[in-house]
């Protein structure tokens, strides 16, 4: 992590129903990289992405944006730096896909303002970037899942904050589309975004520039996904379900992960 | 990834029928032919010759007409709001305690006029007494509200809230109706009134039922964005920028303003406040700023309808408003059901 990070954790812990959900996280992001975040069932992964989104005050420890905590930015202005999105379940309703998609430029142009035209393009590259422009004047609730993803990640997108936290993104999405939004993710970070992911498919994971492992709301790795000692708590913590191997040559290598039957 | 980067082509949605200004344009239309239809219906059924009726559609007909397209702008209203504020499409304005507080209020400034011995008229009255049932409907829609939000306590679910506001239904329906049971002379009038009817409407309900729809209406499309917002759930709007529980606040008081002038005036009207939207909906896909208007004025168009209807069906008999738009209401909503049903099968 050569440049400093723009957000960070430092020692928090989320309480819910008295038990430990995340138990002393610390850790930071840096722009022009791209973390997956990656665990079991109930690890806690959901919950430090909506922490660092804002969206759960931690009961312990902070969160910085940038150079201050997170909790003396406003609203407005917390919005116009980090974009979160979360679990795609209960996104439903009349409103055409191309008006979610416009609601990304909100924290841009203010919620009495009218969009400028500056607004309309990103929403329409967002659209074309995630190959939902033809069904832009749909409704939301007529979409099949995948489709409303790509309107979501849509919505992510128009955004255009320097920070992304995206809660599962690839769910619902087809492989074709899995794979371009993969590479859309590197080309943002590439440019300078920050992207962080909660993954659940490790083979899209061990793509990412760096990896956290996250289990009983504490972190067991953290590093590269070539990193010798990252793989080795990765396996462990999945129970030994799978193997890491790489495959492919020289610039074009690759790891996957293969589930051992 | 996209080859065309800004220069996408944007599908037109040029096969669509109806687009807002259509709507608003054919509503208003029919708001047009209904009004007059409103000035010409009578006992004897409709009449044309004006000058004959000359009084009668001056003090009676006329702001009873304008009444109902007022009440049910204010019902459609507040039902769009409340569908998007509780991200509910079968959410209606009479829920959250608002028209039970209202209802309440009445049958309380009722029985307490009947008591001191100054009997409280619904049909005319002095401007005073009309102000006064506005206000205590009102205080008793805001009331029944504050009370739902109390008792659903610091819970930031829909659902919850939803729950609340109808355990304060009944217990405020109750408590309606035993007021009813202990002083019937007095509430003679309330229960023609709690049934729903645009007959007690005068030219003094006009001001209250305007003065609402003009704070009511350009507050609620200037904050509609929120609820368009609201469809991507709470906690994303929030990372909008948007600070939703205090605007969400103002939209209930809203909802509680609407309500309690339009169930003050007419009683409590069904279903109008339902499927006003619904109908909004179903014809075009629309932004909330655009639904909340359109809404307004199918409300108002569908209480007129009714109205007109109620006067002349059995003339010169007349039907209670109220029951006209729950059958018709009831009816529609259970095509719509059955639609959605099979639909829902189908795909």
């Amino acid at each position: 992590m050569s440049a400093a990070p723009c957000l960070e954790a430092r020692e928090i812990t989320v309480r819910r129903g008295g038990q430990r959900i995340l138990d002393g996280i610390t850790t930071g992001f840096s722009p022009g990289s791209w973390t997956a975040i990656v665990g079991p069932n109930g690890a806690g992964k959901s919950t430090l992405l909506a922490t660092l989104a804002g969206i759960l005050t931690p009961a312990e420890g902070t969160v910085h944006l940038k150079d201050r905590r997170l909790t003396e930015w406003s609203l407005r202005e917390r919005a116009r730096a980090l974009t979160w999105l979360g679990h795609t379940s209960h996104a439903d309703g009349d409103l055409a896909a191309h008006e979610i998609v416009r609601l990304g430029r909100l924290p841009h142009y203010g919620l009495l303002g009218t969009p400028s035209r500056e607004d309309e393009t990103a929403a329409w590259d967002a659209l074309a970037e995630t190959e939902a422009t033809l069904y832009a004047h749909r409704r939301l609730r007529e979409l099949s899942g995948g489709e409303r993803q790509r309107v979501l990640l849509a919505r992510a997108f128009a955004a255009q904050t320097s920070l992304l936290l995206l809660d599962e993104p690839t769910v619902h999405l087809d492989a074709p589309h899995q794979g371009r939004l993969i590479t859309s993710l590197k080309a943002r970070s590439a440019r300078g975004q920050c992207v962080v992911s909660v993954l659940h498919d490790l083979t899209l994971a061990l793509g990412a520039d760096r990896v956290l492992v996250l289990a009983d709301g504490v972190i067991q790795a953290d590093g590269p996904p070539t990193e010798r000692t990252l793989q080795t708590s990765l396996i462990e913590v999945f129970e030994h379900s799978f193997a890491i191997e790489a495959i492919g040559s020289g610039t074009r290598s690759r790891l996957v992960a293969v589930p051992v039957a | 990834m996209s080859k065309t980067f800004g220069e996408h082509p944007r599908p037109s949605i040029a096969t669509a029928v109806w687009t807002p200004t259509r709507l608003a344009l054919v509503m208003s239309a029919l708001a047009v032919l209904l009004v007059l239809a409103g000035l010409a219906a009578g006992s004897e059924g409709l009449s044309f010759a004006w000058q004959d009726n000359g009084w009668v559609i001056g003090a009676i007909r006329a702001p009873r007409t304008l009444g109902a397209l007022c009440a049910g702008g204010l019902l459609g209203l507040s039902g769009a709001i409340a569908q998007g504020v509780f991200r509910n499409p079968l959410a209606d304005p009479y829920l959250l305690g608002s028209a039970s507080g209202a209802t309440l209020a009445i049958v309380l400034t009722l029985a307490a006029g009947s008591a001191v011995g100054v009997p409280v008229a619904l049909l005319g009255g002095d401007w005073l007494v009309r102000i006064g049932l506005v206000g205590a409907a009102f205080v008793g829609a805001l009331f029944g509200v504050l009370l739902t939000l109390t008792l659903a306590g610091s819970t930031r679910s829909p659902t919850t809230l939803l729950l609340a506001g109808v355990v304060v239904g009944v217990l405020l329906g109750a408590i309606s109706n035993l007021m009813m049971l202990i002083s019937p002379e007095a509430l003679r009038g309330a229960q023609m009134f709690l049934l729903g009817t645009t007959g007690f409407l005068g030219w003094t309900s006009l001001a209250p039922l305007i003065a609402s729809l003009v704070v009511a209406l350009p507050l609620a499309i200037r904050f509609a964005r929120v609820l368009d917002a609201l469809v991507l759930g709470e906690d994303t709007a929030t990372t909008l920028g948007i600070p939703v529980p205090a605007i969400r606040l103002l939209l209930i008081l809203l909802i509680a303003l609407a309500t309690g002038t339009a169930v003050a005036e007419t009683g409590l009207v069904a279903f109008v406040g339902l499927v006003a939207p619904h109908i909004v909906r179903r014809t075009l896909i629309v932004t909330h700023g655009t639904l909340l208007a359109l809404s307004t004025l199918v409300g108002g168009v569908l209480l007129l309808a009714a109205d007109v209807l109620a006067r002349t069906l059995l003339a010169p008999q007349e039907l209670p408003v109220g029951l006209l738009t729950a059958v018709v209401g009831g009816a529609y909503l259970l095509v719509l059901l059955r639609r959605k049903h099979v639909a829902e099968y189908s795909a």
